[in-house]
């Protein structure tokens, strides 16, 4: 099935400490008509990836509970779509400045508990205003992720993505 | 598998980066600088302790006192029955030994017949039990055999033995004044008896013949002469 399927039609496609960010940009307003699935996945062609009702299931990793805000069945894994914070629309022009490096943790952080609850590899999406992205992580980025949401004592709190991502902030060299 | 994809394709994902998810953590050792401090305490509060260790106490002293009081009721149970002259002891003496001596009055009493009726033959005992009319006519009180020996040799025992009974020795031909004839009652006698009885008044009537010999026929004779 790989060999035969093509790869998607990324606009840019550059790494970002250590996160191969595969962009596809769009205007808006051209997928307004078109059904929910294209309108949030536009880079996707035939067929198209079928949505998953998440419901109140609690994707947990170590002490991570991701809220990841669809997830759709692509294949023989997840898609895990996290919404970037709000801000312009972005472009080829604008995006490095508009894709903020704590969306990028809480983007991968929410794929990898999608991944450990469905048993099953996810890729993790972050869905922004005129752009969609795929983040890659390299292996160092996986690692430090894995650190920051593994507990250390018993009982310890559950943190979200987005905690997740301030502790992999602040422990970014 | 669990990890994250690298490359995404129309049908799907491909360059998975595995992930290990983190086991939980174990809870650490008790150690010695930490029990130290709880040694020295000497009381917790009661509200400090955990919600196990109040159920568990809570279970032990309601254990404990359920063997109190099981322990008090079987101290209580053994100083009734084994405490001296209760009141329980005369009364089962009184209820148990007049049932077993009116069971064993009707076997006394038949073994006094019995012993009684061999040794007195039958002839042996006309002259209490036969009567002639003229002693019909005496007192009942003067008339009335006495008591048998034995029943008057033995003491009293207590009410139900006091109950109105024929002795087994009284002659059912003693002499009553409501009796018209002396073999009113000789249906509740043996036969043995009654044969006996029977071949003595004709006795008695053959001698009364023979003192007084009729005198119907010396007239009837007087007069054919």
């Amino acid at each position: 099935m790989s060999e035969t399927a093509e790869p998607l039609r990324w606009t840019v496609v550059e790494p970002v400490d250590g996160v191969t960010v595969h962009a596809f940009f769009f205007v808006p307003h051209a997928f307004a008509l078109l059904d929910a699935v294209r309108k949030e996945l536009p880079v996707f062609g035939l067929p198209l990836p079928e949505p998953v009702h998440v419901g109140g299931t609690e994707f947990r990793l170590g002490r991570l509970q991701g809220e990841p805000a669809a997830l759709y069945l692509h294949g023989n894994g997840y898609l895990s779509v996290t919404r970037a914070a709000p801000s312009d629309d972005h472009d080829s022009g604008n995006w490095r400045a508009l894709l903020q490096p704590a969306d990028i943790w809480i983007a991968l952080a929410n794929a990898m508990a999608v991944s450990a609850t469905m048993r099953q590899p996810a890729a993790a999406l972050l869905r922004a205003g005129g752009a969609l992205y795929f983040l890659a992580p390299s292996p160092p980025v996986m690692r430090k992720l894995l650190q920051a949401l593994t507990p250390t004592v018993p009982d310890e709190p559950v943190l979200s993505a987005a905690d997740v991502a301030q502790l992999c902030l602040a422990g970014a060299p | 598998m669990l990890g994250l994809a690298t490359v995404l394709t129309e049908r799907g994902m491909e360059g998975i980066t595995a992930f290990v998810p983190p086991a939980a953590p174990r809870a650490p050792k008790l150690q010695p600088e930490a029990a130290a401090p709880a040694a020295q305490v000497p009381w917790v509060p009661w509200a400090a302790w955990d919600a196990g260790t109040r159920r568990k106490i809570g279970i032990a002293g309601g254990a404990l006192l359920g063997l109190a009081l099981v322990a008090g009721l079987l101290y209580a149970l053994v100083q009734t029955l084994l405490e001296p002259g209760a009141p329980r002891a005369p009364r089962q003496d009184t209820v148990v030994r007049p049932v077993l001596e009116e069971a064993a009055a009707p076997a006394a009493a038949a073994a006094d017949s019995a012993s009684a009726a061999p040794a007195a033959p039958p002839q042996a005992a006309t002259p209490q039990e036969v009567t002639t009319p003229e002693e019909t006519a005496t007192p009942p009180e003067a008339a009335t055999p006495p008591a048998p020996p034995s029943a008057s040799a033995r003491p009293p025992r207590s009410m139900a033995r006091q109950a109105p009974r024929r002795p087994a020795s009284e002659s059912v031909f003693a002499p009553q004044p409501e009796w018209s004839s002396q073999v009113r009652r000789i249906g509740e006698v043996d036969a043995q008896t009654e044969r006996a009885a029977m071949q003595i008044l004709e006795a008695i009537h053959a001698a009364q013949e023979r003192e007084h010999p009729p005198r119907a026929p010396a007239s009837r004779e007087a007069g054919h002469e």
